[in-house]
């Protein structure tokens, strides 16, 4: 009697963990279904996809552009999640990459770093050298079908005139008080650019920057340029916005009446083409789920995942480890509160913290491994037409801590607490603060290490009294040279959180260089200058240049890293 | 009373999306008239006011970032989560309640002594490492289900859950282990009663003992449990819809947080609280029915 007792006892349980097994199986089942879709999809991938550009040089780019097929879903890894679609607004990664595919500008930068034509045909300036007369591309069209012309062009400017940066510095520096005087419209297809002294700047002032004048519709250029524009983007660009799913993906269609320019495709300016069917960012924010999305072909592209993951896809013949342009690890001194600022030895106490720096070992804890770091003591790109290495020696990398520890004991700052500011989910500012920690304890200085998460970090940085140091990274700027530098330019020299002190004027004499000059010889001359200038006031902590990781699908061919001049640096991959 | 605390807890908290939104080469000027279109310079009562005010009305405020109304941004988030929630909820009842009683029947045998330390494992471990264990196991090397790609029930039943399997298991293990533990002590202390040896004497099946007898008394724990993990899921759904990408309520709140989207941030948290307070309220009314002694 008992055995079947048991038996139905048994059976109850069994039949509850049956339950489950069915969920399994029938996922199980679906499993093959999904898989042979991937794999069918795959094969149309590799039959009809070639990419956009090219692999190492502009020629063979354009071989490769030539051969290239058409068709295929490109599915790109997002980092960040999409909040708005207006580039104008905000310079958020996840939504500049509407800019790349839907909207376009004037003009882009080419593949040697000079500036090409986009929305721009043609253009004159007067013989004084004051009024630039620009005219624009007959027959492009809006997503919509709105023919551009100038009023949109004008109307995008007025937007951007205060937050895009080398705009905003051509406007105030060179040229009338009134933006109505400054551009003025001649007819729907001309307007000019007027100035009251000669710069070198005009066609960076309309070309890429942060907050790029990027043209669009009078629904998006009539708002306030600090108030995000609702809706989904319309453009001029090759592609045109298709669907939005919020938290998940968003994805972009070739656009027909597409109206391409005249001039060969080279670098970000000239021709474009759509080459896929359709282009989604997917939002993927763990970088683990990233790498593993893109292993089991779930996506294309990935972008930003940390060093530890790079072994998993060297391993994994089906993934290539794409190139890319170098980042900037910097270390920001405040310049409003003691010690930085000390009129006597706040210089000095720069100075200290620079020499007796250990940027190796900083970049290393940024980045990870030797092939992912680049020494690089000039303040701009290694690499490029600015580099220069004028006052580095024995303070780049010097690790002088005895004689820094000197100068701080001397200067009666030993003991001084310096707050520094530790992002704790940004390896790359992490990692460097880390070291610094380690070096300003070194030389004499008390540290209070404020662990915090970027955003905080972001906010506490505009407040003057709660900081002494922290540690950030920036981009290129080679085109425009140390006046677009990010963190102490021209375009810084009113934004909240630096307020570096040019005391004897030198750093506002080079800049007037940089900006009127049009001589190369008498630019590059105030480069090594400016170069010396930098490490002799230690205006910043050049930590050196480190690597994002991107990856992409083997059956992607011919990606690159952004174009714009940079060298490439396959030499740092597999 | 949640709303005030939320309130000044987001309004106390570090961080300003003003400088976020800013950006670098922000002046001093761009900064204060984003402040000032945010509303941020009002006084903190005003604040408050004005948010308690549209709140009555249903109204849970604009994002600041996608200038967009957030039962609109809410909206299409709620199917994953709400999914999510009900298949693990399910799932790890089952598994709880099964392997509780299997260990319950079993008492004192090997069997249960593994079980219980599957169970004290389940709970030991943390949800992040076996969501990238799974990932690599059941994704990446054997490519039974995919690491991202919510698909909506809308697109099938099947396709549905089989995007969603990765996710309902971590959860469902990670849940079930507790529950299971609490059905094998709850069954255990109500097999030692008076009334289950009655039961056996008067000749019922171990069955009928198992099921009518036991299981409805020690019931009452177990539906506390349920419930209990049912609040831990609303901030486990955090972890796992970042870990799987799943575009659901979690990963919004997470998004925001970042962001210091402060009105999606209150928002978010008026829903758990509202979900958890009708999740109380249902385990209060199964009492009533589980034990029929019970009146309120």
């Amino acid at each position: 009697m008992r055995l079947p007792q048991r038996l139905r006892m048994i059976s109850f349980i069994v039949l509850s963990l049956a339950t489950l097994l069915v969920v399994a199986c029938a996922s199980e089942k679906e499993t093959v279904t999904v898989v042979q879709t991937v794999v069918s999809e795959k094969v149309v991938e590799v039959e009809k996809v070639v990419v956009a550009t090219a692999t190492t040089t502009a020629e063979e780019r354009a071989a490769a552009a030539v051969n290239a097929k058409k068709g295929g879903h490109l599915r790109i890894s997002s980092v960040g999640s999409v909040q708005s679609f207006d580039p104008l607004w905000t310079t958020a990664s996840s939504t500049g990459n509407v800019s790349s595919l839907i909207l376009e500008a004037l003009f882009a930068y080419k593949e040697d770093n000079t500036i090409g034509k986009m929305l721009v045909d043609d253009w004159t300036v007067s013989s004084d050298g004051l009024k630039w007369t620009f005219k624009i591309r007959d027959g492009v069209e809006f997503h919509n079908g709105t023919l551009l012309t100038t009023d949109q062009v004008i109307g995008t400017l007025r937007r951007q005139s205060e937050r895009a940066p080398v705009f905003k510095l051509v406007w105030e520096r060179f040229g009338p008080a009134s933006f109505d005087e400054f551009i003025t419209k001649e007819n729907d297809l001309e307007f000019s650019l007027n100035l009251t002294s000669q710069t070198g700047l005009v066609l960076d002032a309309l070309g890429p920057q942060n907050f790029t004048p990027q043209m669009v519709l009078s629904s998006w250029y009539t708002l306030p340029a600090t108030e995000s524009a609702p809706g989904t983007p319309i453009g001029t660009g090759p592609y045109r916005f298709e669907s939005w799913t919020p938290g998940d993906r968003w994805s972009a269609i070739p656009f027909a009446n597409y109206s391409p320019s005249p001039e060969k495709s080279d670098g970000e300016a000239g021709a474009h083409t759509a080459y896929f069917d359709r282009v989604s960012y997917i939002e993927i924010p763990d970088q683990s789920t990233r790498v593993a999305a893109l292993q089991t072909d779930a996506v294309d592209l990935v972008q930003e995942f940390s060093q530890d993951l790079i072994d998993r896809l060297k391993a994994d013949s089906n993934v290539q480890l794409i190139a890319n342009p170098p980042l900037r690890l910097l270390g920001h001194f405040n310049y409003q509160i003691p010690p930085f600022n000390d009129p006597e030895h706040g210089r000095d106490l720069r100075r200290a913290v620079v020499m007796a720096y250990n940027n190796e070992k900083a970049l290393l804890a940024a980045a990870g491994t030797p092939d992912r770091i680049n020494l690089c003591a000039s303040l701009m790109e290694c690499g490029s037409a600015w580099e220069s290495n004028a006052g580095s020696e024995n303070m780049y990398n010097a690790q002088r801590v005895e004689d820094a520890k000197k100068i701080v004991k001397d200067a009666g700052y030993e003991g001084y607490t310096i707050r520094l500011m530790d992002p704790a989910d940004r390896q790359p500012a992490h990692g460097a603060a880390q070291v610094t920690r380690e070096v300003l304890e070194d030389i004499g200085f008390n540290v209070d290490l404020r662990v915090m998460d970027w955003a905080t970090m972001v906010q506490d940085r505009a407040t003057v009294d709660r900081w002494e140091f922290f540690h950030t990274w920036s981009g290129r700027s080679v085109r425009i040279g140390p006046i677009g530098h990010l963190r102490f330019g021209e375009l810084q020299y009113d934004a909240w959180f630096n307020k570096y002190t040019d005391t004897d004027g030198t750093q506002r004499k080079l800049f007037d260089v940089f900006s009127s000059e049009t001589d190369e010889a008498k630019i590059k001359a105030a480069m090594e200058e400016f170069q010396q200038y930098f490490y002799d006031d230690a205006i910043f902590l050049q930590v050196g240049e480190f690597f994002s990781n991107w990856a992409a699908s083997n059956d992607i061919d011919g990606l690159h890293g952004n174009p714009g001049g940079q060298k490439p640096y396959d030499k740092f991959f597999k | 009373m949640v709303g005030i605390i939320t309130f000044t807890l987001v309004y106390v908290g570090p961080g300003d999306p003003a400088a976020i939104i800013a950006g670098d080469e922000a002046t001093p000027e761009i900064l204060e008239e984003i402040r000032e279109d945010l509303g941020f310079n009002r006084p903190f009562p005003v604040q408050m006011g004005d948010w308690f005010w549209k709140l009555l009305q249903g109204d849970l405020g604009t994002s600041y970032f996608s200038r967009r109304e957030i039962t609109e941004l809410i909206t299409p988030r709620l199917q994953p989560t709400l999914s999510l929630g009900f298949q693990v909820v399910v799932l790890s009842t089952l598994i709880g309640i099964s392997t509780g009683m299997l260990a319950a029947w079993k008492a004192g045998s090997r069997l249960d002594r593994n079980l219980m330390i599957l169970a004290v494992l389940g709970f030991a471990t943390p949800g992040f490492w076996l969501a990238f264990l799974t990932i690599w196991v059941f994704a990446v090397n054997l490519g039974w289900f995919p690491v991202i790609g919510y698909k909506p029930i809308q697109d099938g039943l099947i396709p549905h859950l089989h995007s969603m399997f990765l996710p309902v298991m971590v959860n469902s293990i990670l849940a079930s282990a507790f529950i299971s533990r609490i059905t094998r002590s709850a069954m255990l202390e109500v097999l030692r009663e008076d009334y289950i040896r009655t039961a056996r004497a008067k000749g019922a099946s171990e069955f009928s003992v198992f099921i009518r007898h036991a299981f409805r008394p020690s019931a009452i724990p177990v539906a506390t449990v349920i419930g209990a993990s049912i609040a831990g899921l609303a901030t486990g759904f955090v972890l796992t819809e970042t870990i799987f990408a799943i575009p659901g309520l979690g990963r919004m709140l997470v998004d925001s947080i970042v962001r210091r989207d402060y009105p999606i941030i209150q928002a978010l948290l008026m829903v758990v609280a509202t979900v958890l307070i009708a999740v109380n309220l249902i385990v209060d009314i199964l009492y009533a029915y589980i034990d029929p002694r019970i009146r309120y």
